[in-house]
């Protein structure tokens, strides 16, 4: 088994034959990780804890007490997660020499429970707030999927997305507010998925916005989310069975999603669509007029995402080390500034409003899908020469996957193939609030159509 | 039997003994409503809606099938509640001639599924903001209480306490945003029943706030209040029992509730915390530092009500119409207009956090206990002459009840008095959050523990 290349699933079924051991497995990333020349994926390594969880892991499973098909599987964490003795970042430079966590985050500690081995924290772009992953603090992984030009990671989980793709860890754990898990996910070929408001708690996890914050897995196959997904609600990690897809409705909106998308992403969307039509399912492509709703609320009052980190994150958007801060990431947790309380109030009706809407089209059958993404990875020499064109491309990474948080749906991106550079593209699927479940099963199916 | 003097629960159990029959119970009402000298407490009288009910429960009666213990009762409803076929004028001049309603709020079907009649609506503060009662358009409903000169109903839910108070309703439906419900109830010696968040309905009532919004009814018992809840949330069955009084705490807050209180207000209070510690009820005094901390947080971010008023209402400021809006009601809107996003959500934040403070303060069967109002009616001229002496009194009103709304406690007051005029005092009772029925079991019996002397 090439360990750079196996799921986490993949990896825990060896350990538990037998055929692997966990403190080999763990030796082989954590070398992967010293060994590496992208040295911005990692901020913090526990080598320590990670040697002492894979030991109790493969203890374990000698003795035949294994914690699940997890125990003994490594795993890395955003910088965003308390992890206990480790001083959570934020990839901020205002944050450098915060005290150490004094506990694990929630999430952690139930990665801790089924066994899973913490091989470390992986980096973002300042605060998470933006789509591209730049970081000029902590430095910006780089996209593996390019060896001549680098390429941004996406963001705001980039060091989620490399640390997998790269082959430095099987599985990691990052948070979606406006994207962050999905456009790392399909910048980097990988899955990921976003859950549904509430569904994962978030004790220990940094807040940006405390509605619209998410937490979900990158990782290399449905299954591998299926089981975080688990892990990371502290319940046994089992898999449901895949769903038909013989009553599923896919509706592909003929407005909003593929304005200003890149040729090579609509057509790997399409080939996408193509197959799973192959395969029975109905496909219905329409106008959802509630995607411009969203546009003309954003317009009018802004984003809560906005309001929440600023009232977050005031005391240093306004305080004397301001200007330690990136600049992009500065001028954009600024732009809640301006709201009023009446925005506000306009924004959270506009959300019950068109979430109702999309619960409506969508029933207990309907998926809504479209690409993850409009761009593909860009250089991030063009993005750090020009703020124009690091706003462009973000907004281009950022415009499909935020309609998603507005609208409270839970969500999955799978990869949908390349462009003629050779960078992944993305089709997404959405499903409304609530119904990860669903999501997850009848992902299970979409999956082996477009993988067939 | 003077029928107006009689509770509503009292004229559902005539009706069900055939001494009374719905027909003359409701033209009672009606020609009562016609006759009264102060023609502001209605808005609009639904006379032949109302007849037309009457009949049809003097038919259900006749054939032995009634639909509960309020089949046949009269209802007032407050003017922000949808009645098919009426406007809803928020008691606003800009409303006075805008289309009917195309349907009953679902509250009102509610009602109407447990037989009830509507007698109309009633008079409010212009869009229900402030806890005085007064209306430059519709007239302001003069408390029933007064002696020496017009004194003030309360408010916002005027026109519902008035109603009751006077004998032109048995009960009447009001709404409760920072104690509207409760000052008028406790301003003209009756009962009032402010609910939890969610606990009732409020499709089709017009909004002012809609964290802070509640729906309640002013009656003249516990009893009454408890029926009208079971009827409002559409739970005709199931009546919550009286509990004992054993094992239940009242804790007395003992900064911020009395401040300004008059003596009487005081003096009544004291005279029901003795009755009821006299039946077995716990008593203790403390201080609340969540009070303190919600007024810091005002002080530094603004309230809540006036976020949301201006969300819901400052279209209607800023409309063409604006200026005919009463200046004090928009003074208290425009509070809204400068409040940021990070104000609101700093208020939010906060409310969250103090309600689950307060909550493991309040752990068993543990109510808080304080005067409804620190004063009685206050005289309406003086209140009419300056604005700085209505905002000052709107304030004192509001005080002790909107601590209700700001923690979401559902509250009862009750009548604990007179003062040396005659003027009503109310004690508030206070549970937590989501303790609707819990309350309700309690008050049955503390009702009958205040009365005993």
């Amino acid at each position: 088994m090439n360990l750079g290349e196996a799921t986490a699933a993949e990896i825990g079924r060896a350990l538990q034959a037998g055929e692997l051991d966990a403190v080999e497995v763990t030796g082989f990333f954590l070398d992967r990780i010293a060994a590496s020349d992208n040295t911005a994926v990692f901020t913090t390594v526990t080598a320590e804890r990670a040697h002492s969880e894979a030991r109790a892991a493969a203890l374990r499973l000698k003795k035949g007490n294994s914690r699940g098909p997890l125990d003994g599987v490594p795993i890395s964490w955003k910088d965003l997660f308390d992890l206990t003795d480790t001083v959570t970042t934020c990839g901020s430079a205002l944050y450098r020499d915060n005290p150490p966590a004094t506990e694990d985050a929630a999430a952690v500690a139930h990665g801790a429970a089924a066994g899973m081995v913490a091989l470390g924290k992986v980096g973002l772009p300042e605060f998470a707030f933006s789509g591209l992953g730049l970081n000029p603090h902590y430095g910006t992984p780089i996209n593996p999927h390019d060896s001549k030009t680098p390429r941004a990671p996406g963001g705001s989980s980039g060091g989620s997305g490399v640390s997998v793709a790269a082959g430095l860890a099987p599985v990691s754990i990052g948070t979606d507010t406006g994207g962050s898990v999905r456009i790392p996910a399909c910048f980097n070929g990988l899955v990921g998925y976003k859950s549904s408001e509430g569904h994962i708690g978030k004790g220990g996890l940094a807040a940006l916005s405390p509605t619209l914050d998410t937490i979900g897995p990158l990782a290399r196959s449905v299954e591998d989310c299926i089981l975080l997904e688990r892990v990371l609600r502290g319940r046994r990690p089992t898999l449901m069975p895949a769903a038909p897809l013989d009553n599923v409705t896919l509706i592909v909106p003929t407005n909003v999603v593929f304005d200003g998308a890149e040729a090579a992403i609509v057509a790997n969307f399409d080939t996408a669509i193509e197959k799973l039509a192959r395969a029975g399912v109905r496909i219905r492509r329409e106008a959802v007029p509630v995607l411009d709703d969203v546009l003309t609320l954003s317009q009018r009052h802004g984003s809560l995402a906005w309001a929440e980190a600023w009232h977050m994150l005031r005391h240093l958007l306004e305080g004397p080390d301001y200007t330690k801060m990136d600049f992009r990431v500065w001028h954009d947790l600024s732009l809640g500034k301006s709201m009023t309380a009446d925005d506000v109030l306009h924004v959270l009706d506009g959300h019950t409003r068109m979430r109702a809407v999309v619960a409506d089209l969508l029933g207990s059958d309907g998926l809504m899908v479209m690409p993850t993404t409009k761009n593909t990875a860009p250089a991030i020499a063009d993005l750090e020469a020009s703020w124009q064109t690091f706003n462009s491309n973000n907004w281009l990474a950022l415009a499909n996957t935020n309609l998603g948080n507005i609208l409270g749906v839970c969500a999955l991106t799978l990869p949908s193939g390349t462009n003629a550079n050779n960078m992944p593209t993305g089709f997404m699927v959405y499903a409304p609030g609530g119904q990860d479940e669903r999501l997850l099963a009848q992902g299970l199916s979409i999956e082996a159509v477009l993988r067939g | 039997m003077d029928i107006s003097s009689l509770t509503a629960a009292q004229l559902g159990r005539a009706m069900r003994d055939k001494k009374l029959d719905p027909v003359e119970v409701t033209e009672h009402f009606l020609s009562r409503i016609a006759a009264h000298a102060d023609q502001s407490v209605f808005i609009t009288v639904t006379t032949d809606r109302a007849r037309q009910e009457a009949k049809a429960s003097a038919a259900r009666y006749a054939k032995g099938h009634p639909l509960g213990p309020l089949d046949g009762v009269p209802v007032a409803w407050k003017d922000l509640v949808d009645v098919r076929g009426v406007t809803t004028t928020c008691a606003s001049e800009i409303f006075r001639t805008r289309a009917p309603a195309e349907d009953d709020a679902p509250i009102v079907k509610n009602c109407a599924a447990a037989g009830m009649v509507v007698l109309g609506k009633v008079n409010l503060t212009e869009f229900a903001f402030s806890g005085l009662g007064l209306n430059p358009h519709y007239g302001t409903p003069i408390n029933p209480h007064s002696t020496d000169s017009p004194r003030a109903p309360g408010g916002s839910s005027a026109g519902s306490a008035v109603a009751v108070a006077a004998g032109l309703a048995p009960i009447a439906i009001g709404t409760d945003t920072g104690g509207s419900v409760r000052i008028p109830a406790a301003f003209n010696g009756l009962f009032g029943y402010k609910s939890s968040q969610g606990h009732i309905n409020k499709e089709r009532v017009q909004a002012l706030s809609l964290t802070l919004d509640t729906i309640g009814p002013l009656g003249k018992s516990v009893e009454d209040c408890v029926l009208m809840e079971r009827a409002l949330c559409r739970q005709l069955v199931v009546v919550p029992r009286p509990a004992g009084l054993g094992d239940l705490k009242l804790v007395v807050p003992d900064n911020l509730v009395f401040e300004e209180a008059q003596d009487a207000v005081v003096a009544n209070f004291e005279t029901m915390l003795s009755r009821l510690s006299a039946a077995g009820v716990a008593i203790e005094r403390r201080r609340f530092d969540v009070f303190d901390a919600m007024l810091e947080s005002s002080a530094a971010h603004g309230t809540l009500a006036t976020a949301e008023a201006f969300y819901n209402l400052g279209s209607y400021v800023d409309g063409p119409e604006g200026g005919k809006i009463d200046r004090r009601v928009v003074s208290r809107i425009e509070r809204g207009r400068g409040q940021s996003a990070a104000d609101y959500i700093a208020i939010m934040e906060a409310r969250q956090t103090l309600n689950r403070k307060l909550g493991t303060e309040m752990e068993g069967p543990t109510f808080l206990a304080m005067p409804t109002v620190a004063i009685t009616a206050p005289e309406i001229a003086p209140l009419e002459a300056d604005d700085e002496v209505f905002h000052a009194t709107n304030l004192t009103a509001l005080r002790n009840t909107m601590l209700g709304n700001y923690f979401d406690l559902p509250g009862f007051t009750v009548p604990s008095g007179v003062d040396g005029q005659g003027l009503p005092t109310g004690i508030l009772f206070n549970a937590f959050t989501g303790q609707d029925e819990l309350l309700m079991c309690y008050m049955q019996s503390m009702q009958r523990a205040m009365q005993r002397n």
